[in-house]
């Protein structure tokens, strides 16, 4: 699976002007790591339905910049959290990985 | 009274900054005036104070989901004039079957294309002043 879908990235840089694109970048490339920040302190709390509304938000802004990996893997831990099930392994470790991936990407993309 | 090319007042409902951003700058591009608001609770307060010409509401939000927000309006005979369109992750078509079919204008799938939006939009605020120019030409034929 690629880290960023370039097609669907060209698509929102093209609906709209290159400082714009850097300003959502920028947002993403910041607020992400709170939102795995707030997954994380969810599982100590055992609050599957922080963990889950962070995860939500994470495989949103991930399929807004085609970051289909990403995606796919906050999907997972959402569904997960939404069954309340917080048994999820290493799933978020593997997630936030993901995300730093996507971050140097976004940043050479930018 | 908004017809398609004329600027409305647009109100978009969602917790995600970054949607909200997109869904903002899209639609000002097109000379509507936006406000926003974070969360269901914050939406349906200014839906009730706003006059808004139609609102774009998220469903899986914390407060009041969007759900919860479009029913209270559906409750509402003035709120319930306004129309909703429901935005939605591609995994969310469930819930999205469950509002159009309560009531809601129509819906939109996250990403946001654009183009779809602005057609989507335009085509919801003309149908809003089709229904306004009705409902004035009844109330004078009633008088």
């Amino acid at each position: 699976m690629t880290i960023i879908d370039i097609n669907t990235f060209n698509s929102l840089k093209e609906s709209t002007d290159a400082d714009f694109i850097k300003e959502l970048i920028h947002t993403f490339l910041e607020d992400a790591p709170n939102q795995i920040e707030q997954m994380k302190n969810a599982l100590d709390k055992k609050d599957a339905e922080s963990f889950t509304r962070a995860a939500h938000t994470v495989k949103s802004n991930a399929a807004t910049f085609g970051a289909t990996e990403l995606a796919s893997l906050a999907r997972e831990l959402e569904s997960l959290g939404r069954e309340n099930n917080l048994e999820i392994g290493n799933k978020l470790q593997v997630m936030e990985e993901a995300f730093y991936q996507v971050k140097n990407q976004l940043e050479e993309l930018k | 009274m908004v017809v398609s090319s004329e600027p409305a007042r647009l109100l978009i409902v969602d917790d995600n900054k970054i949607n909200r951003m997109i869904l903002s700058r899209t639609l000002e591009q097109q000379n509507h005036i936006v406000e926003t608001a974070n969360d269901g609770k914050e939406g349906l307060e200014k839906i009730r104070t706003g006059s808004f010409d139609l609102v774009l509401l998220d469903i899986e939000m914390p407060e009041m989901n969007g759900f919860e927000v479009l029913e209270a309006c559906l409750k509402d005979v003035e709120l319930r004039q306004i129309p909703i369109i429901m935005t939605s992750a591609m995994d969310e078509l469930d819930a999205v079957v469950k509002c159009v079919e309560l009531g809601a204008e129509d819906y939109l799938t996250k990403p946001v294309n654009p183009i779809l939006l602005r057609a989507r939009v335009n085509a919801s605020l003309e149908k809003k002043r089709l229904r306004d120019e009705i409902g004035r030409a009844s109330c004078r034929e009633r008088v």
